[in-house]
């Protein structure tokens, strides 16, 4: 017998299981089931419920089993008369005070205190006398309180401190008087807020877009997976009668847990909004009329097939697997190589130096479990929640957490280091930061490394002495390094930094399926399977030269590009093939033809996520109006163009198989992050006096379905993000004022009036601006304020 | 066996038989009488009967209905339909509530699942349908049957209090 483990029996059963265990933690991997309210297998164990008490033999008192540790022939009887005695009589003070709601709550049918007052409570109550009302919280327009139903579990609490990072919300108040709330009123601001709609045993969290929508029995259950970030959090969408009514998690414990992020939860309310592509629309005498399909798809063809060889296609970085390979298989075919999911990304220097796809280096475990983490251009927890739980998780274990910053976010992490240097500066800040850990380890530099300037000492110490000492280091480089216009400098920078401190480097990835568009070869530089092909254009370079046709594939390019005016113009142009889940006003005036694609949970297919894990979901609700799945518009698009037997497939199953043949077998997990090539280093964007702008893509702002998400943009992250954030000292030296109108102006006739917004956060010579507001990405601006028109 | 035969044939010339059966008719001749004169006259009917449904409000005017959707769950036949919402003063109420009187069964299973009386099983049997889709029992429809028999739903309910 191993030494680490204890021998015990549990209802007679004999079980074996390592020391330090409790009860409920053995009993459940026995399968014997000991009712609880308060204990959740991921988060800290606190015993205030007391639902879990059972009988442990020569223990005059039952004893909980999710607090009491296991030991050395240890007799536990969970349903003994003592036992159910103890459980009964807790049933019947939970329930008191339980409002007999049931039939108008939320939670009614799959509420765990109606499952264990059946099975555990007593038939009839003997309570008469009056019970207690609480007051509801207002905690912001993602979740529903109904107080009164509370049952003071805490998990909602340990949920917030301990996966969201921050303990939003706490009990005051004792006995008959506790009372769960934000003590203050506020709105609870976690990315991951949503999760206690999960955790919370009876009715008092509930979801608020969801409230009254539907019952649990009633839901059917699909598998899918988050098309919003690079992670890929494993969900279930529950739908009924053929409507996408709830998306909760699924539990996968290399990606997420049993955690999603609120833009997992909430998105799928877009799905119904007023703008969705319903029917299949077609450009004639410069309206846009409503044709049958065959009619839409042979007015595409010909568009698709006249472009020929200057066919630009801009997929979104989200499209499923199966799509990507039809789209790449139909543009090559007729003759265009010129094929980019990259929308945000500014900088292709470095495609010669690619890895096979963009990854983070290792699986996501690698990264909780690294002992000193640097994230550079990143907010990490509003780009990626789940993979800022991730870091969370490595720094509870005592993991070193740095950020290098061209603002200064709150993470909610306990960040040892921080450097906040101006987003000018950052690719020489990090230069600077791989000389200073080469003199560090001994180590010399390549050659490269000459032509970053000089000119500006960093303090880097600390974070160079914990790289160097660490021994699984790991460096994150975030979506604000991609959209940055030296990408390629900083991730070959980044790849670097990992390699003087031994350790692994990543790159957070937009969209859920970036690394399935280089296997995919949706790049322009990358076959099927990931195998390079003649370069094509880029995204960027489609935009910059104006083709005569495009086909863009469910992006928005005014919010969804690198250089919103730029792809707008480019559109203007050429003829534009637009197949969309959502239709903006702009998209009326440039598309020729609009096809309507089945959004996230209509379709079928696969995605493969930054960690190199390939994983499949199921459609879960039917497409809206005459909209169809990507992959069967472009399979009718590649029979409309003459290719009949190449587009062929009966079943979504038919091109996954064919993709695979190519990729060959599924050797994807971790992915190797060496950067080879060379390519000149650009000089970093002049730190002069001019006013430079840059996008943030807000949590709730990065794709067209959590943009139409009406409950996300309802929450006070979405708000933050509406505004021009600028430096005290800059607005000083402007004369612009906290809340002031300005007038933020870009090159030609590109502006943007924004309200200002003062804050220390921000470095100088910087504004931050939201997307889709008309300006590119990066960009010298003028700023000036706009005179409010004086009262009459 | 030849002996039984003799004693019928013999029997036969008696008229015991017709004298038999005419003393039946004779003693219901002279009984109480139970046939009704349907429709001009009514059997009478048990407070449990469950004919056409039905959906009714509080004495208020407020519809009872809180959209549990209990009724639809328990339902064998799998004839009703529910669609909840959200009402404007935020309480729970059904948007849809269709019931397919071709579905239905009429075992009342309904109306032991209501948690608050508003589904329930009338006395009334006297409906029928001219048309396909008019046995689609709508929420409309099903209150207006509600209110229109209010009082005698509500008289059954009161005389079967004593054994629920």
């Amino acid at each position: 017998m191993n030494d680490n483990h204890v021998k015990l029996t549990i209802d007679g059963h004999l079980l074996e299981a390592p020391k330090g265990e409790t009860i409920i933690q053995v009993a459940d991997e026995a399968g014997i089931y000991i009712p609880r309210f308060c204990y959740h297998k991921h988060l800290p164990i606190v015993a205030n419920c007391r639902m879990c008490l059972v009988e442990v033999e020569g223990v005059g008192k039952p004893l909980p089993a999710c607090s009491t540790p296991i030991t050395e022939g240890m007799s536990v009887r969970t349903r003994s008369e003592h036992a159910t005695d103890a459980q009964r009589a807790t049933m019947e003070f939970l329930l008191i005070n339980h409002p007999l709601d049931c039939p108008v709550c939320d939670q009614g049918g799959e509420c765990e205190l109606q499952d264990l007052a059946l099975g555990f409570g007593r038939g009839v109550s003997r309570f008469t006398e009056t019970k207690r009302v609480v007051p509801d919280e207002q905690i912001g327009p993602l979740v529903q309180t109904s107080m009164t139903r509370c049952i003071y579990c805490t998990r909602c609490i340990r949920v917030l401190e301990e996966v969201g990072g921050r303990r939003e919300i706490g009990a005051t108040g004792r006995g008959e008087h506790m009372k769960i709330g934000t003590y203050i009123e506020h709105s609870i601001n976690s990315e991951l807020s949503g999760n206690i709609i999960d955790v919370c045993p009876v009715g008092a969290l509930n979801s608020a877009p969801f409230k009254m929508q539907a019952r649990g029995w009633e839901l059917l259950s699909h598998v899918t997976v988050s098309p919003h970030d690079c992670l890929g959090s494993n969900l279930y969408g529950h739908s009924l009668r053929g409507k996408l009514l709830r998306v909760v998690p699924r539990e996968n414990n290399s990606i997420n847990d049993t955690w999603i992020s609120d833009r997992d939860r909430f998105s799928y309310t877009g799905l119904t909004a007023s703008d969705r592509a319903r029917v299949p629309l077609i450009r004639r005498n410069g309206e846009l009329i409503q044709v049958e399909w065959e009619a839409a798809l042979e007015y595409a063809v010909g568009i698709l097939k006249k472009a020929g060889a200057d066919l630009g296609t801009i997929l979104s970085p989200s499209t499923t697997l199966e799509e990507m390979y039809l789209a790449q298989k139909l543009i090559r075919r007729l003759g265009s190589n010129n094929i980019d999911t990259r929308i945000r990304q500014h900088d292709f220097r470095d495609d010669v130096g690619d890895p096979r796809f963009p990854s983070l280096g290792g699986s996501i475990r690698e990264v909780s479990n690294a002992d000193a983490i640097l994230i550079i251009g990143s907010r990490l927890n509003k780009e990626v929640p789940i993979l800022g739980y991730q870091v969370r998780k490595a720094a509870r274990k005592g993991s070193t957490v740095m950020v290098l910053n061209p603002r200064r976010y709150d993470l909610v992490l306990p960040i040892s280091h921080e450097k906040i240097v101006s987003p000018q500066q950052l690719v020489n800040a990090v230069a600077a930061l791989v000389r200073a850990l080469a003199r560090e380890v001994n180590r010399s530099l390549p050659d490269f490394m000459s032509q970053f300037s000089l000119d500006k000492e960093y303090e880097f110490t600390p974070i160079v002495k914990r790289l160097a000492a660490a021994d699984r280091a790991y460096i994150i480089l975030g979506h604000i390094a991609v959209q940055h216009s030296s990408f390629a400098d900083l991730r070959r920078l980044g790849a670097l930094l990992a390699k003087l401190s031994d350790g692994r480097f990543g790159v957070i990835t937009e969209g859920s399926n970036q690394a399935g568009a280089y296997l995919a070869g949706a790049v322009p530089h990358r076959g099927p399977g990931g195998v390079p092909v003649m370069p094509g254009m880029t995204a960027r370079n489609m935009f910059e030269k104006h083709l005569p046709g495009y086909f863009i594939w469910s992006i928005e390019p005014e919010f969804d590009c690198w250089d919103g005016p730029a792809a707008r113009a480019a559109l203007d142009a050429g003829s534009v093939v637009a197949a969309v889940s959502f239709i903006t006003p702009a998209m009326r005036e440039y598309a020729d033809c609009i096809l309507p694609v089945a959004a996230f949970g209509e379709t079928s297919g696969s995605y493969v996520n930054v960690a190199g894990e390939l994983q499949h979901f199921n459609a879960a609700a039917i497409p809206m109006g005459e909209s169809r799945p990507g992959w069967k518009i472009l399979r009718a698009l590649g029979a409309e163009a003459g290719l009949v037997n190449e587009f062929s497939y009966a079943r979504l199953g038919e091109i996954h198989a064919e993709l695979m043949s190519s990729i060959g077998g599924t050797p994807l997990a971790g992915g190797d992050m060496e950067y080879s090539g060379n390519w000149e280093v650009k000089p970093g964007i002049p730190d002069n006096k001019n006013l430079h702008a840059f996008i943030e893509v807000g949590p709730y702002a990065g794709d067209p379905l959590v943009r139409r998400a009406e409950p996300l943009q309802q929450t006070e992250d979405a708000k933050h993000s509406g505004y021009a954030w600028i430096s005290p000292t800059d607005a000083r030296e402007l004369n612009i004022f906290d809340n002031q109108l300005v007038r933020i102006s870009g090159s030609g006739s590109n502006r943007a009036d924004l309200v200002a917004k003062l804050s220390k956060d921000v470095t100088r010579g910087s504004v931050w601006i939201p997307l889709g507001c008309g300006l590119p990405m990066h960009g010298q601006v003028m700023l000036s304020a706009i005179p409010v028109a004086a009262e009459a | 066996m030849l002996k039984l035969r003799l004693k019928e044939w013999i029997n036969s010339f008696l008229l015991l038989e017709l004298l038999k059966g005419m003393g039946v008719t004779g003693r219901y001749f002279l009984k109480t009488k139970i046939t009704v004169q349907y429709p001009e006259e009514q059997a009478p009917k048990s407070p449990r009967y469950r004919g056409l449904h039905a959906l009714r409000r509080y004495p208020n005017g407020e519809e009872r209905c809180i959209a549990c959707k209990l009724c639809e769950v328990v339902c064998p036949a799998l004839a009703i339909t529910i669609d909840s919402e959200r009402r404007e003063d935020g309480t729970r109420r059904t948007k849809r509530y269709d019931i397919d009187l071709f579905k239905c069964i009429y075992c009342g299973f309904c109306e032991e699942a209501c948690p608050v009386d508003s589904i329930v099983e009338t006395r009334v049997t006297e409906f029928h349908f001219e048309e396909r889709g008019q046995q689609l029992m709508t929420k409309d429809k099903l209150i207006a049957i509600g209110d229109r028999y209010e009082k005698m739903i509500a008289a059954d309910k009161a005389a079967d209090s004593a054994y629920r």
